[in-house]
């Protein structure tokens, strides 16, 4: 095992590798900035760039970019409250209030210490885990994912800032928007309105956009003041940055445990690293001393997200190098690549080139903490943001807005959405209805819906008693009931 | 080291040409009567998101296109509807020869036949300028199950099979097999895509995959699953030692009929296609193109080494092909199409 770990180091710490990856840690960090572009978009940008490169040279230079462009997510999140990816929704929660309590450096640090660790950590697992993982993998079917989306949304409505059941009322609202278009298990259109957009139902994108980006680019309008609001504004300094990155070390219970959450969510392939950030999130906030305080700028509540949404890329690739199976949307891309080089993952891949998997694993680490770095670097000039008048900095997000949605889909309707979800994100946000419970359940929508008509085909209604089901059911009625274990126990002497 | 090395070079020179193509040659507006896309912008759709085999495929063949043509082309994705959403966006296109598409005729066939809600195409109407791939299919089943389609039967059973739905080149592949050798069968449909009804296989969820043969091969190495039948008029160049499923079973014509229909299908395969009403020296031009591009041996050569084998048939045959299945197909036959890939085994 060791000498594999050497030989892997052996071949990363190329120059002609790390120039490379350092050429792509750029280009991931500026489609990361730009909102409605994801990691799947650089994957796609790149391959081209990456032909007739070594196959470790072009994997580097891809999960470079891929690694840098979460992390740019997260900053506008906690910035500008708009988030790059949906991962990156659970950050905006505690994020963007830090940031508009002037303290924008500090969550930045935090963030960026959290995902450069939290990266790291995936990572190390990752490689350790690689030759065990197979029959782990091929444990998780269709009931426990079923499961474990559902208590994703769950979480996430019901340990959210707002009320629980606002929560589950946004969460259930996410789930019907996800019922639109193509039905997945027969394929029938379900509320189509003869439109060919809507074959499709309503698209991420756009929803992501509008939900999150629009009411605070209307906030901007009509106060005209900045994000941090004057009064409590600190000098910005780097001290600030360095400062949260050390709050990670001070909480690294939640650290950890979002760490081992992140890398297990992304093992499951299926699942979706969209889940990994919340259920963090959620695990915070429930073991935390003042839960109610999440929510008005909490650095755990920026740390939570970041290590897991990080530590689950190291899991994601566990799946695709050992079973050729991809385990987020973006490790199929890199799949492709993978073929392009010529490289067929898989369990004879493992078994082959053990090696280059584990320089994987080390290239995806180095490449967390080396965009971390960059963007420590960055973040002092970036936070200036959040001290432009809102006049000013209004226009220009509407504009980055507009755009970013017309890219990712090449579609006009797409940019109308975005003011159709827009005034639908004004009003959940006055009324306090949890947004990222919508977004998720959106998101994992279509994958409870599918996973559950499969189960039921496959197993029947026993589904449920499969004994890995039955634990997420019991960790996850332990994590709800948590706050309430008082209340619980009262009634359980009661009865 | 130095393969590596030719490649490089030979892939710069390829980059070089693109952009040479891309830079405006001749002045604006001036047509050279031999070469009427030169200077143009060519848009290839393609119905599904980067990445894919189609989008792989389309942007493989661009640079080729650019260089015989003169014209600078785009790879769009327009990823819905099962990839046919940028097919109904397609035969709305000006029939100039600047819009093409990258398409997955078996799905977009096997639409019209079960008169999906939303086809607004007719592929008897479709310019078809050149088949650029077809595969095999074979039967992968789990480690667990009998080792041949016979004692499968044999244990009579009922077999699971994995899809994600109906019409998706699993579903209807699987239906189609277990209606010709009346096999009792259950078709689940729903899985996201190919590979998790691969990983279903794995891990025992369901018994049994009808896929493509390079998606089977790759599910099957380290014993994950086996292949045990290749469905096809011919043996699979992945696996020459499975025998297809005419092989194994002496089937008479009448039984015989449903996977033959299917096959005729999978014959049309991938194809490049343009819009309806392309005026015929245009269509002709193109055309040219396409087969030149595709019967180039340096081309087929360096799409066979990244997995993407190029299996070039004439425009004319695909006509025939479109027209066999949609126009001369006699009602009683459709509706047993219909019902045996929509409803049965469900």
């Amino acid at each position: 095992m060791l000498d594999a770990l050497v030989s892997a180091g052996g071949l990363v710490f190329q120059p002609v590798v790390l120039f490379n990856m350092m050429l792509a840690l750029p280009i991931g960090i500026v489609i990361g900035l730009l909102p409605g572009l994801s990691g799947i978009t650089a994957i796609a940008f790149l391959i081209p760039f990456t032909f007739g490169m070594e196959p470790l040279v072009g994997l580097a230079f891809l999960l470079a970019a891929y690694a840098a462009v979460s992390q740019g997510g997260s900053i506008t999140a906690i910035l500008l409250g708009v988030p790059g990816e949906v991962p990156n929704a659970a950050t905006v929660i505690d994020g963007y209030q830090l940031a508009k309590q002037g303290r924008a450096g500090y969550a930045i640090g935090a963030a960026l210490m959290a995902s450069a660790l939290g990266g790291l950590f995936g990572c190390v697992v990752l490689a350790f885990l690689l030759p065990v993982m197979q029959p782990v993998i091929l444990s998780f079917a269709s009931p426990e994912n079923f499961f474990l989306s559902l208590a994703g949304v769950a979480f996430i409505a019901m340990l959210g800032a707002a009320s629980p059941v606002r929560g589950l009322i946004a969460g259930m609202l996410g789930i019907f928007m996800s019922l639109f278009g193509y039905d997945p298990v027969e394929g029938v259109p379900r509320f189509w309105m003869g439109s060919d957009y809507m074959l499709d139902g309503f698209r991420l994108v756009p929803l992501a956009m509008g939900m999150f980006a629009l009411p605070e680019i209307l906030q901007l309008m009509t106060s005209g003041k900045s994000i941090a609001q004057p009064g409590k504004l600190e000098a910005i300094s780097s001290r600030q940055v360095v400062e949260g990155g050390l709050a990670v070390f001070k909480h690294l219970g939640i650290f950890f445990r979002s760490s081992v959450l992140g890398t297990l969510i992304g093992i499951m392939p299926g699942v979706g690293g969209a889940t990994a950030p919340f259920v963090a999130y959620a695990a915070a906030r429930q073991t935390a001393k003042n839960p109610e305080t999440f929510g008005q700028g909490r650095v755990e509540g920026v740390i939570a997200p970041e290590a897991s949404s990080n530590a689950k890329e190291g899991g994601a690739l566990v799946p695709t190098l050992a079973l050729g199976i991809p385990g987020s949307s973006s490790m199929a891309l890199l799949l492709g690549a993978f073929l392009i080089f010529g490289l067929q993952p898989g369990p004879e891949f493992l078994k082959k080139h053990m090696d280059i998997a584990i320089a994987l694993a080390w290239i995806v680490a180095i490449a967390n903490v080396a965009s971390s770095a960059l963007m420590f670097l960055l973040a002092r000039a970036l936070i200036y943001v959040t001290r432009v008048p809102g006049h000013i900095l209004a226009p220009i997000l509407l504009a980055i807005v507009v755009i970013g949605t017309y890219s990712a889909g090449n579609s006009v309707i797409d940019v109308l959405f975005v003011f159709i979800f827009g005034t639908l994100g004004v009003v959940m946000e006055r009324f306090q209805y949890n947004r990222p419970a919508l977004l998720l359940g959106f998101v994992l929508g279509e994958t409870i819906e599918r996973n559950f008509h499969v189960s039921m085909a496959a197993y029947g209604p026993s589904f449920v008693l499969r004994p890995i089901s039955i634990g997420i059911i019991a960790v996850a009625l332990v994590f709800l009931l948590w706050p309430q274990r008082r209340r619980v126990a009262l009634l359980w002497r009661r009865a | 080291m130095h393969r590596h090395h030719h490649r490089r070079a030979f892939l710069a020179l390829l980059c070089a040409a693109g952009f040479a193509a891309s830079a405006p040659l001749s002045p604006a507006g001036a047509q050279d009567a031999a070469m009427p896309l030169k200077g143009q912008t060519v848009r290839i759709f393609v119905g599904y998101s980067p990445g894919g085999g189609y989008d792989a495929y389309a942007r493989m063949l661009a640079p080729y296109f650019e260089k015989k043509t003169g014209a600078t082309v785009v790879v769009e994705n327009r990823p819905g509807g099962g990839g046919l959403t940028a097919l109904n966006q397609l035969v709305r296109e000006p029939a100039d020869g600047t819009a093409m598409m990258m398409l997955n005729g078996e799905a977009a066939i096997m639409a019209q036949l079960t008169k999906q809600p939303g086809v607004s195409f007719d592929m008897t109407q479709i310019g078809n300028l050149a088949r650029v791939a077809h595969e095999q299919h074979f039967v992968l089943v789990n480690p667990n199950m009998p080792g041949s389609l016979k004692d499968i039967i044999a244990a009579g059973k009922p077999v699971k099979f994995s899809a994600t739905g109906r019409i998706d080149n699993l579903g209807d592949y699987a239906a189609v097999l277990c209606e010709t050798l009346k096999m009792n069968c259950q078709i689940i449909t729903g899985y996201k895509g190919s590979k998790e009804a691969g990983l279903a296989v794995m891990n025992g969820e369901v018994d049994a995959l009808a896929i493509s043969d390079g998606s089977g091969n790759d599910y099957a190495q380290g014993d994950k699953t086996k292949v045990i039948a290749t469905i096809g008029n011919e043996r699979s160049e992945f696996k020459p030692d499975v025998a297809t499923v005419y092989e194994q079973f002496k089937l008479t014509p009448d039984e015989k009929w449903l996977m033959d229909f299917r096959l005729a299908i999978k014959d049309y395969g991938r194809v490049m296609v343009a819009p309806p009403d392309v005026p015929a020296d245009k269509l002709k031009y193109l055309q040219q193109v396409w087969r030149e591009i595709l019967t180039d041996p340096a081309v087929m050569q360096e799409a066979a080494k990244a997995k993407r084998p190029l299996k070039y048939l004439a425009p004319d045959k695909l006509d025939k092909t479109t027209g066999d299945l949609l126009k001369s197909l006699p009602p009683d036959k459709l509706e047993k199409v219909n019902e045996v890939i929509l409803k049965k085994f469900s």
